[in-house]
């Protein structure tokens, strides 16, 4: 559109910067508290050194385990020292990450404005006591036209009824399947993802693709405000794609929906929908 | 940055429509991309209404023992789908993975395409291969977005890129690609294996884009992952928010730094231009 410029991010910092990378795990091992239980903070990476516009976490896995489990992560920050966190997000989930193989790593990003010198944190919580997972962030900022580079400060979970837990949502196989409330928001929010993981306890997970979409409306009439994939399969790793930021506003107050459509004999899934809120 | 400025993007439209995914395989509209350069294959229905941003995805243009070289173009056609021009070059797209959720090479690019528009791609490769593509495509915006209009590769040969040597232990040397001719405020790496390396190695390559004069170079990407596997496969996520300023005339660099053994890749740039 002519006129507008461009958000133009001089600079980019990152928590692992010149470490090498690697086919297993990469980053800083967080570990989780007793069994559906969070565990303390950890802090990832040195303190930014840029004002951050754009978050992204990835998450692996040194070894995958049989059966699925339930998993979840949450994002604190630290304006000064990394030994006090304030919790920015909700809870993020993971389900079955898979070892840090290219690409096959599970991702986050969020537009989430963090001031320059605070520290990240995350914490972690499965159905399993104790589990270790390496996560590490990059972030862009310095936006030479900031008033084009719009950030939020808090990231809104919708459809986790437990920390770690997702709201079921059964796929379609040769059509999509139906519709699934996962709850209403609380805050007017502005950018859109999902999360996603197969239910806990599934020792025979299939190697599907799922596309699976996030809406808001009434449950008939429903306004599509993300798409995304979710990949199941080997050793039990579940894999959200996330394909590109999604920019949508949605009210407070919206019901939001999410539906799911499979390419085989379908597992028990569970989606989450996180917004990114002023 | 607390402000009330965001995109908003109200419509979305993909090539695909409802068609249901597969485990893994052919999804996607298909084209055989051929030394010398296919003929345009449509894809999908015109677009509803104004693109500000496309997704493209790539994938199956990969065979075991061979390192293909692919260049895809996107095409476009204001009315009719029958007679495209190249609004996208240099698409390197060689060793793409069969497609499944997860493996695949992709590209985002905040482009304008009108409505009503037709949306193509063509190929040129080393050896005949079927490359399947799809796009998702965003618009509607409620409140005034950037998009550019034109598309410029720098350091593409006629089906590769640039040969850039990867850093082990410590990164690789910067590589020049290319110069500018444009100004860019949107820029993305490409990557696929030139012709002579037919025993790829299972590694994670992380590589970078800068620009500069090789000495001091500023970052516009930094560490994107790509998987290379010894099927002579590879499969990459675009990076989500390449937006950085470039001006016209500027070198292009990119570097490559390795988790296992050395392989030889060849790096191109794709810049967005208004």
């Amino acid at each position: 559109m002519i006129g507008v410029r461009p958000p133009n991010f001089r600079k980019t910092d990152g928590s692992h910067l010149t470490t090498r990378p690697s086919s297993t795990s990469f980053g800083t091992t967080v570990t989780s508290g007793a069994a559906d239980t969070y565990g303390s903070w950890t802090q990832i990476g040195a303190a930014l050194a840029i004002d951050c516009y754009l978050l992204s976490i990835k998450i692996s896995a040194a070894s995958v385990p049989t059966p699925t489990r339930s998993c979840a992560f949450a994002i604190g920050i630290d304006l000064a020292g990394g030994t006090s966190f304030t919790q920015v997000s909700g809870d993020l989930l993971l389900g079955n990450p898979s070892t840090y193989t290219g690409v096959s790593y599970s991702e986050y990003v969020f537009p989430l404005f963090i001031p320059i010198g605070a520290t990240i944190g995350i914490k972690l919580i499965n159905s399993t006591a104790s589990t270790a997972l390496s996560f590490c962030w990059s972030a862009l900022g310095d936006p030479e036209n900031p008033e084009n580079a719009w950030a939020g400060s808090y990231i809104e979970a919708v459809g986790t009824p437990t920390n770690e837990t997702g709201t079921t949502v059964t796929a379609g196989t040769t059509s999509e399947g139906a519709w699934t409330s996962l709850g209403t928001t609380t805050k007017e929010c502005f950018c859109w993802c999902l999360g996603g993981q197969i239910e806990a306890g599934d020792a025979t997970v299939g190697q599907r693709t799922y596309f699976v979409e996030l809406g808001y409306g009434n449950g008939t009439d429903i306004v599509v405000i993300a798409d995304q994939w979710l990949r199941t399969g080997t050793a039990t790793t579940t894999t959200m794609v996330i394909n590109s930021l999604e920019f949508t506003r949605v009210p407070a107050g919206s019901t939001l929906y999410a539906r799911a459509q499979c390419s085989g004999t379908v597992d028990t899934i569970q989606l989450a929908a996180y917004g990114v809120a002023a | 940055m607390l402000q009330p400025y965001f995109p908003d993007f109200r419509k979305r439209q993909t090539s695909y429509g409802t068609t249901r995914p597969v485990d893994a395989g052919a999804f996607g509209t298909s084209v055989s991309a051929v030394s010398g350069t296919s003929a345009w294959a449509q894809m999908g229905s015109a677009l509803a209404f104004d693109c500000y941003w496309i997704d493209l995805i790539f994938s199956n243009g990969a065979s075991s023992g061979t390192s293909k070289q692919i260049r895809m173009e996107i095409g476009i056609d204001l009315a009719g789908g029958t007679s495209f021009t190249t609004l996208i070059p240099g698409l390197l797209v060689g060793g793409s993975s069969p497609f499944s959720a997860n493996t695949f090479v992709s590209f985002g690019f905040p482009l304008f395409i009108p409505a009503g528009a037709t949306i193509g791609m063509r190929g040129t490769s080393s050896s005949t291969q079927t490359v399947y593509g799809l796009w998702k495509a965003k618009g509607a915006p409620a409140a005034p977005v950037w998009a550019g209009h034109a598309i410029e590769a720098v350091g593409i040969t006629t089906n590769s890129g640039t040969n850039v040597t990867m850093g082990t232990t410590s990164e690789g040397a910067w590589r020049l690609l290319g110069t500018t001719t444009r100004e860019f405020a949107f820029i993305v790496p490409v990557i696929q294996a030139p012709g002579a390396d037919a025993s790829w190695q299972n590694s994670t390559l992380y590589i970078e884009l800068g620009y500069g004069d090789g000495t001091n170079v500023v970052k516009s990407i930094y560490d994107m992952s790509v998987r290379t596997a010894d099927t002579e496969t590879l499969f990459t996520r675009h990076p989500h928010y390449g937006f950085q300023r470039i001006p016209a005339g500027s070198s292009i660099y990119g570097r490559i730094q390795s988790s296992g053994a050395l392989d030889t890749f060849a790096m191109a740039a794709l810049g967005v231009a208004a």
